[in-house]
């Protein structure tokens, strides 16, 4: 017979299971590594370095995911040895990208070769340590409202870490920060800890699924789908959920699908209908089939595939439809394929470029990752039908994502500062230290730059006091730490990234060249807080030595001070200093006996070198003598006019004291009269003489006698009446017979 | 390679720190090389029964990577060697170089022979001939590492000759 021939159109998907007889020679029984493409089968893409820098710690990627908001990746990383889960931040800052080894090597001419600068990850905090006898983890990971939330997919709810989100920082080259997701979930008006099994993205709402809430016999709902408030993904109501199917029959994962939000479990398929929570409703789309794992689910343009426990399936208005038929998954495997790892390990991606969504299997357990890693790839490149091959992935892969590291490098800092002024803003929330407000307008700025703060204090150098994301055409920011009374000069530039404007090179702002830069400077002179409730108390210290205990409150501490005196409370002269090593608020100041009776002014005043603070209110101290008068010489009576009949006399009391000023004593003058004293003059001052000018003319007579005249001084102290010293005179004349 | 979407991959491990890639035109995941393995489904060019001699198969590709590719008739499901007294029948699988490739993808035409030979126990070929049987599947697979810029099987003809189209072999019957 003559020859003939038959063309093989290469381009089907694998056909394993049609029979013999009808099946289509030109569809593949294997197709390993290759995909289908138009009449074509093509080998399907490596994996390469992204030219990035390496993570820092781990063993193990659980999970990367994409955040868009920032263009950062996060990485969920497990040791195994500790069994610690930390998330680490990448900033895939870039500029031109290297060819690495692994990738295409050869360049054309039309090929441009790039390169890579980028920043290490950033660890954005440790989410927990999983218990021994967790199961080996399964992260799923959602972006709402710029944040990253990240579920930990455990069974057993003791095991289970909680939900927790990464918020980005303002300013780009700083890490975010990680903060568990608390919620009132049962009413009580207390937020607690939540541990969803599961999260996914659904408008601008957060879905998380598989938690009830912390009350006892309720966080084990995992039938129950939670919505959060919309565009507000921290934010949930307690009455905001939804049943899906059978009590503890767990939901699997949730999908967007068809504008709707499908709840998969593993037989069943519910959809939440509607478009906003007022709205709502949830049906049973599908009773039969269901999902394998939370992440055997992607999402490839229009379309939604799940991986189910017969196979994949397609899913469409809710209910599911097989597009793996060809597969023949219940029949014997191609020769010398793997065996599929654990199912709840499925994992899903879609390629865009290539239109193929691969399945894959990774074979981890807690004590071994092998390679291959099989997978099954199905080209959507012909909507109406899936094509399938297989894969086997040479490294042990546990996740994908599609992410964007296209960052760019960030444009070249050109941008300044101007019109800076600067001055005291008062006492730091450090009592030793002053805040100053700085304020200043923003020239071509991009908007992510750092506004760096250089501070330089008298007679020293310049440093980085203050770091502000640069926000507005006008700008006013606090610095703080800054030393008392002292006069600072403030320079200010951009950042980005390590990247500073042209003329604003190196940490010594004398050194910036820009011509912009005289303008980016200012000065202010720090202040201190007043002294207040100031007293001063005088007191004897010995009989040569007075002392003015003075006392007051300073809410600054550690400021240099001085007291001051004045006799006039105008003009001041310094009494002691203090260095402004400790919170000194009392000091004894000694006086001499010059100053007996005096009266002073004293006040506090911080001070730092030529730099004056404001003092305090000034307080008057009137010294005392604290001195005892004691007699000096003897106290005696003499005739001023003599005695004699018919004419008045007087007598004087002659007697001195030691000291004479000191007013807290008095001398009284008593005459003595038949043995008792008559009081003559309860206040004669403080020295002699006492003139008893009492007069007796005519006849001196008292009953026929003369009276002899004597006198009694006593020295006595004004505030208790006192006695402290006394002294009679002798008898002037004598007590005769009448003698007129 | 531009910057912009793309697929980023994690690594598990038992010690030392993982690895990311991202998905690129390569031929290695993480500097392993992989290859490729496609069988067809059966041609019987006479239906079930029958049997015609497959001659050649012009595979088409479409490359700029280089590699070796082994291309193996399988008859009747197998590629076995067969013992025979004279010796040892075997399938000979075809082996097509392709070189690496500058710039511009090439698109050449392999005629690929579908022969078994008779090789005594002294590993004397003594006869080549085409392949024979009811139904024939091409095995086509690369054996070394595969160059980079890409590499497609766009298809492939197989000239055969019928040469009956009932197998005259008493055929079981069913029941009765």
């Amino acid at each position: 017979m003559a020859t003939d021939r038959a063309i093989l159109s290469f381009g089907r998907g694998v056909d394993r299971a049609t029979g013999v007889v009808s099946a289509d020679p030109a569809s593949p029984r294997d197709l390993t590594n290759l995909y289908a493409r138009e009449q074509t089968w093509a080998l399907r893409p490596g994996l390469s370095g992204t030219g990035f820098e390496a993570l820092p710690w781990g063993t193990d990627i659980l999970c990367i995911a994409p955040l868009r908001a920032t263009k950062d990746i996060l990485f969920v990383l497990m040791d195994r040895a500790t069994r610690e889960v930390r998330i680490y931040r990448l900033n895939p800052i870039a500029g031109e990208v290297l060819l690495t080894e692994d990738s295409l090597p050869i360049l054309t001419e039309d090929d441009l070769p790039l390169y890579t600068v980028s920043y290490p990850p950033q660890l954005a905090g440790t989410w927990g340590t999983l218990n021994a006898d967790a199961d080996f983890p399964v992260i799923t990971y959602a972006e709402s409202d710029g944040k990253l939330f990240f579920a930990h997919e455990e069974e057993l709810l003791t095991y289970r870490l909680p939900t927790v989100y990464y918020t980005p920082d303002n300013v780009d080259t700083v890490v975010g920060t990680l903060t568990t997701l608390q919620a009132d979930l049962n009413g009580d008006g207390t937020p607690a800890d939540v541990y969803f099994r599961g999260v996914a993205p659904f408008y601008s709402m957060l879905v998380g699924w598989g938690y009830g809430s912390e009350d006892p016999g309720d966080s084990q709902r995992v039938e129950i789908v939670r919505l959060s408030v919309p565009g507000k993904p921290t934010e949930w109501r307690p009455e905001s959920y939804f049943i899906a199917g059978a009590r503890r029959d767990p939901v699997v994962a949730c999908v967007l699908s068809e504008g709707n939000l499908a709840v998969l479990k593993q037989t069943e398929v519910y959809t939440i209908f509607g478009d906003s929570p007022a709205n709502f409703t949830i049906q049973l789309t599908d009773a039969d089939y269901g999902c394998l794992a939370t992440r055997a689910v992607v999402t490839a343009g229009r379309e939604v595939l799940i991986w189910s426990a017969t196979g994949p399936r397609a899913l469409s208005n809710g209910r599911t439809v097989n597009v793996g038929l060809p597969l023949e998954l219940d029949g014997p495997r191609p020769a010398g394929r793997v065996a599929d790892g654990e199912s709840r390990l499925c994992f899903a991606v879609f390629d865009a470029e290539r239109v193929t969504v691969e399945f894959l299997f990774p074979r981890v357990t807690w004590t071994a990752a092998s390679v291959p890693t099989p997978g099954y790839i199905a080209s959507l490149r012909d909507p109406t039908h899936a094509r399938w091959g297989y894969t086997e992935r040479q490294r042990c892969v546990l996740c994908a994502a599609r992410v964007r590291d296209d960052k760019g490098e960030p444009p070249q800092v050109v941008g300044f500062v101007s019109g800076v002024t600067a001055a005291d803003d008062g006492l730091d929330t450090d009592e030793r230290y002053r805040r100053v407000e700085l304020s200043w307008t923003n020239v071509a700025a991009n908007g992510d730059e750092t506004v760096q703060v250089f501070g330089k204090p008298d007679g020293g150098g310049w440093s980085l006091v203050g770091a502000f994301a640069v926000s507005g055409l006008t700008q006013a920011a606090v610095v703080t730490g800054l030393q008392t009374l002292t006069a600072y000069e403030f320079a200010l530039r951009y950042e980005r990234g390590g990247d500073v404007a042209a003329g604003y090179e190196g940490n010594d702002p004398d050194a910036w060249t820009a011509t912009t830069a005289p303008g980016a400077r200012a000065s202010a002179t720090t202040s201190c807080e007043t002294p207040t409730g100031l007293t001063g108390v005088w007191s004897r210290v010995n009989p040569t030595q007075m002392r003015v205990a003075l006392s007051w409150a300073n809410l600054q501490t550690f400021v240099p001070q001085r007291t001051e005196i004045s006799s006039d409370n105008v003009n001041w002269t310094p009494l002691t200093s203090f260095p402004g090593t400790s919170d000194v608020t009392t000091n004894d100041e000694l006086f001499d006996n010059s100053f007996i009776e005096a009266t002073r002014y004293f006040r506090v005043r911080p001070v730092r070198g030529t730099v004056l603070g404001t003092p305090s209110a000034s307080v008057m101290v009137a010294f005392g003598n604290g001195l005892v008068p004691a007699f000096v010489g003897s106290v005696t009576a003499s005739e001023a006019v003599p005695i004699s009949c018919g004419i008045p006399w007087e007598l004087d009391v002659n007697y001195a004291t030691l000291p004479t000023n000191n007013l807290e004593y008095r001398v009284q003058i008593d005459r003595i009269e038949s043995g008792s004293p008559v009081l003559l003059d309860a206040d004669a001052g403080p020295n002699g003489p006492y003139r008893d000018n009492t007069s007796e003319t005519g006849d001196p007579f008292f009953t026929g006698f003369w009276h002899a005249r004597q006198y009694r001084v006593s020295i006595i102290r004004r505030a208790d009446d006192a006695l402290v010293a006394l002294r009679d005179t002798a008898l002037l004349g004598v007590d005769t017979g009448p003698a007129c | 390679m531009l910057l912009g979407d793309h697929l980023y991959w994690g690594e598990a491990r038992v010690s030392g720190v993982p690895e990311y890639w991202l998905t690129s035109d390569v031929t290695s995941d993480g500097g392993v090389a992989f290859g490729f393995r496609a069988l067809s489904a059966p041609l019987a060019p006479t239906g079930p029964g029958g049997e015609s001699v497959f001659r050649w198969a012009f595979l088409q590709f479409a490359h700029r990577a280089s590699a070796i590719i082994r291309v193996t008739p399988v008859i009747d499901g197998s590629s076995a060697s067969v013992a025979t007294p004279q010796g040892t029948l075997e399938t000979v699988p075809a082996t097509v170089s392709l070189a690496q490739v500058a710039s511009q993808r090439e698109e050449p035409s392999v005629a690929v022979p579908l022969v078994r030979r008779l090789v005594t126990p002294g590993g004397e070929e003594l006869a080549r001939w085409y392949v024979r049987g009811q139904r024939l599947q091409l095995l086509i697979e690369s054996t070394d590492p595969i160059g980079a810029g890409g590499l497609m099987l766009s298809g492939a003809e197989v000239e055969f000759e019928i040469v009956r189209k009932a197998d005259y072999r008493q055929i079981a019957t069913v029941g009765g």
